[in-house]
């Protein structure tokens, strides 16, 4: 997800500005949805592009162009219609864009983990960056605090770069990168003698080392002018970012975005990490992933 | 109950659970499992050690029939029920595909080839391997080879946390293996109880094909909506009564209750209580305190009160067949270690590590003596079996740490120590701060270095706004990674009456400066895990805040580093 200089010509960065595709339903809070996303798409120097899956019909397309103006505040925004399977079509048409952007509840009933929402869906197919906006704000502020949650094993140093890249845009009070820290069947150790003491040792030393391996990437990405607070999270996967995130009142969560393929029925059982965090989204979510080399 | 047996009732259980508690201790104390002190105090106190020399007193103590022996024999039902709700709340079954192919691979030869071996060897050799002659082969077949391809999770955790190996990949790799194995082995042995044809001759009880559709449909159900429906329950009671009691009630009642269904059913209780540790264990609200808290009650109480009653039960010195157990021992560590570790080297991993992995997953511990106690009160094996169990679990659960670090044969850790620099230690008065005594240690460490002290401040200071500079009670952290260094720069600032302070906040007594060369992270952060176990450890800190000089701490270091540190 680049943050280009609106006022920067093609041919000096080396490629045309970024694309934002929103994708736009027939919702109430779809024109909440075009307002945030043409706010970012300031912010980030994007290129806005609306896209609706669903059948063109003038009645239609004339409430989405009424939508339009007046939500945005500059004119010009039009709506590509398509058919088909939501996520087939935005993993299609989003080939070239730099981020998507839609709507999203903010729970899943109890069978969201087995049936998934569109939002999820397309979170999971999107070829780029998605941003899920459970309830945009009718007057739209950059996110201030940010919480990002890397990946437990191997936080991507590009996902970090593109991290600070918004939050320089966003100018944020606070962007929180945070690790989180599961140990499985710690606590069985008590069984075979350990002592609370020492699982406590072993929670505190892993969380200390964590911290310092997510210091160091920053500090390798030139992190200065941000200001940014580093938390390893002792705790299920996926579960903990939601806490922090409500603790920090945090209005942006970024996560590596889950796996494309969620196809065990094990893991839509038991959904752990992004898929938990999915489930009950705290504030707006951006599930990010590496964009595409052409 | 009469006044006397009750007093009787509440002797041994007092006994019981003391001496096996203090045994345990002791056991842990020499490095080994707390299972084996807990056995042998059963074996003290049972007809192996007592009962020989004194029998009127085992048989007053613990008598075999009648209420007390009624009493003795619920209790240790309600152990094992919780000690499996708890195995139960650690399962995370998602867990074995994020970690990869690797752990797929392991999970799965690790449990098929001592299964397959266990099984071949009691059709080939039914004699040699114990079988009873009224036990059907099969029967025998699927138990024995059960028990061959289980591994004990808390072993193994115990394990990986004495050999720093918990966050590592190979640590996370025999974790989410032996997750699945213990579910499975679970599963499997459950099956093999409800197969028992006794277990459905009783009146009112089902037919075999009825318990295991009715079993399938309760794991699926306890599983799938179950889980949602414990999830908002505990939810509820937690908002609506107070902590711990409410929710610690609601997870005891509901793994008695599961377990009651389960035995209605025609398998045996733990299997109710395992669903129910599953379905609560990835409940989102349940709170890692709470868990905590179940863990210490069965493992404070029900535990030691569980393997010592094996003691009480089996006489060890009579049915000890060396044979059998050597058997036993040796079919049980060739498909475990081969199973596993072979499957590691075939899924890609160094042979060193693969078979350090396969030493890992050998470990049965207790889980191994759970199966055994319950398959020998079902009738399915005799006592020898059951000490060659027994025998086996030991034996490979105190094997298991010492081959495996052989095995790894790691380079050695940075230590801090080693870079602590003698004009880098101060003692200072409870007049200066936290930051002039980081200054203090800065200066004294930065006269060996290019950069001025104004960078090599600016640099903590930029680090410690990033990861915050605690390290333990009273002991400041200040860190930084430098590019004109080639070895590690360790200082440090005592102030045994404490820092001066702003706020209400703990005193700090003692200011630790590291300084790393940029571009050597794995250093870095062995120096940074050491100093946090070393200044976590109450007793080190104790002694490491009262020395005073670097040298002093050096060799309090050295010494400490001899000794075991738990």
């Amino acid at each position: 997800m680049p943050v280009s200089n609106p006022q920067d010509d093609p041919g000096v960065v080396g490629r045309p500005p970024g694309e934002m595709l929103v994708l736009l339903a027939l919702s109430p809070t779809s024109g909440l949805v075009a307002r945030e996303a043409s706010r970012l798409s300031r912010s980030l120097g994007l290129r806005i592009r609306f896209l609706h899956v669903g059948a063109r019909t003038p009645a239609i397309h004339r409430r989405f162009q009424t939508l339009l103006e007046h939500s945005l505040t500059e004119p010009g925004g039009d709506v590509t219609f398509r058919t088909g399977r939501i996520e087939d079509v935005v993993a299609e048409e989003a080939q070239a864009s730099d981020l998507v952007v839609l709507g999203a509840l903010e729970q899943e009933g109890p069978l969201g983990a087995f049936f998934s929402s569109v939002a999820r869906r397309v979170a999971r197919t999107a070829p780029c960056p998605t941003l899920l906006l459970p309830s945009p704000n009718p007057n739209p502020e950059p996110f201030r605090r940010l919480v990002a949650v890397m990946d437990p094993s191997t936080p991507s140093p590009e996902m970090l770069r593109d991290v600070l890249e918004l939050a320089r845009a966003e100018q944020v009070e606070m962007l929180h990168v945070v690790q989180e820290l599961e140990l499985p069947a710690l606590n069985l150790a008590l069984e075979e003698g350990a002592d609370l003491d020492q699982t406590e040792e072993e929670r505190r030393v892993n969380a200390l080392a964590a911290r310092h391996r997510l210091a160091n990437l920053l500090e390798d990405c030139q992190a200065d002018q941000v200001p940014i607070r580093v938390e390893s999270l002792a705790g299920r996967e996926g579960l903990e970012a939601i806490r922090y995130s409500q603790e920090n009142s945090a209005d942006l969560l970024i996560v590596p975005a889950p796996e494309r393929d969620q196809s065990t029925v094990l893991e839509r059982l038991f959904p752990r990490g992004t898929d938990l965090t999915l489930l009950n989204l705290p504030c707006a979510l951006l599930a990010w992933r590496p964009r595409r080399t052409p | 109950m009469s006044h006397a047996e009750l007093v009787s009732l509440f002797l041994a259980l007092g006994l019981l659970v003391g001496v096996a508690r203090a045994l345990g201790e002791v056991a842990s104390a020499l490095r080994q499992p707390a299972v084996l002190g807990e056995i042998l105090a059963g074996v003290l106190l049972g007809p192996t050690i007592l009962g020989t020399f004194w029998p009127q007193a085992t048989a007053r103590l613990f008598p075999e029939t009648g209420p007390v022996a009624f009493g003795l024999q619920a209790m240790t039902q309600v152990a094992v029920v919780l000690f499996l709700l708890v195995a139960g709340l650690e399962v995370d079954l998602s867990r074995i595909k994020r970690q990869g192919r690797m752990a797929t691979v392991v999970s799965v030869t690790g449990m098929l080839f001592p299964f397959a071996l266990g099984f071949a060897f009691v059709y080939a050799a039914p004699g040699l391997l114990g079988k009873p002659p009224e036990t059907a082969t099969f029967l025998y077949a699927l138990f024995l080879a059960t028990a061959l391809s289980i591994s004990a999770l808390p072993v193994i955790a115990k394990i990986l946390m004495d050999l720093h190996l918990f966050r590592t990949d190979l640590g996370m790799i025999i974790l989410a293996a032996a997750i699945v194995n213990d579910f499975i082995g679970w599963l499997l042995f459950a099956l093999v109880l409800g197969l028992i044809p006794g277990r459905h001759v009783e009146e009112g009880s089902f037919d075999i094909w009825t318990t295991v559709t009715a079993t399938l449909a309760f794991a699926a159900g306890m599983l799938t909506v179950g889980r949602v429906a414990l999830n908002q329950m505990v939810v509820r009671v937690q908002a609506h009564s107070a902590w711990p009691a409410g929710v610690l009630a609601l997870c005891l009642s509901l793994a008695l209750l599961c377990g009651a269904f389960a035995e209605w059913i025609g398998v045996h209780a733990i299997f109710g209580a395992f669903l129910v540790g599953v379905a609560l264990g990835d409940s989102s609200h349940l709170r890692e305190r709470t868990r905590l808290i179940l863990h210490h009650f069965v493992a404070a109480l029900f535990a030691p009160l569980f393997f010592a009653s094996i003691g009480l039960r089996v006489n060890f010195v009579e049915s000890f067949d060396p044979l059998l157990c050597l058997v036993v021992l040796a079919i049980a560590c060739v498909g475990k270690i081969l199973g596993c570790g072979g499957g590691a080297i075939l899924a890609g991993m160094p042979s060193r590590e693969a078979w350090a992995l396969g030493f890992g997953m050998n470990a049965r511990g207790a889980m191994e003596i759970i199966l055994g106690l319950l398959a020998r009160e079902a009738g399915l094996i005799d006592d020898r079996m059951l000490v060659a169990l027994v025998v086996m679990a030991l034996v490979t659960s105190m094997l298991s740490g010492p081959l495996m670090e052989r095995m790894l044969a790691r380079r050695k850790p940075a230590r801090f120590v080693r870079y602590l620099r003698d004009r880098g230690f101060f003692i200072l008065g409870s007049d200066k701060d936290p930051f002039q005594a980081i200054e203090a240690v800065a200066g004294g460490l930065s006269t060996a270095l290019d950069s001025s002290l104004e960078t090599l401040l600016e640099a903590i200071r930029r680090r410690d706004r990033l990861t915050g500079n605690g390290l333990a009670p009273g002991v400041r952290l200040a860190h930084a990674r430098l590019s004109g260094i080639s070895t590690p720069l360790v200082g440090v600032a005592l102030c045994p009456e404490g820092f001066r302070s702003g706020g209400d906040a703990e005193k700090v007594r003692a200011v630790v400066v590291v300084l790393t060369p940029q571009d050597k992270e794995v250093q870095q952060i062995e120096i940074l895990t050491d100093l946090a176990r070393t200044f976590l450890d109450a007793r080190l800190r104790r002694l490491l805040l009262a020395c005073s000089s670097a040298l002093e701490m050096r060799a309090l270091l050295r010494s400490s580093q001899s000794e075991p540190q738990h």
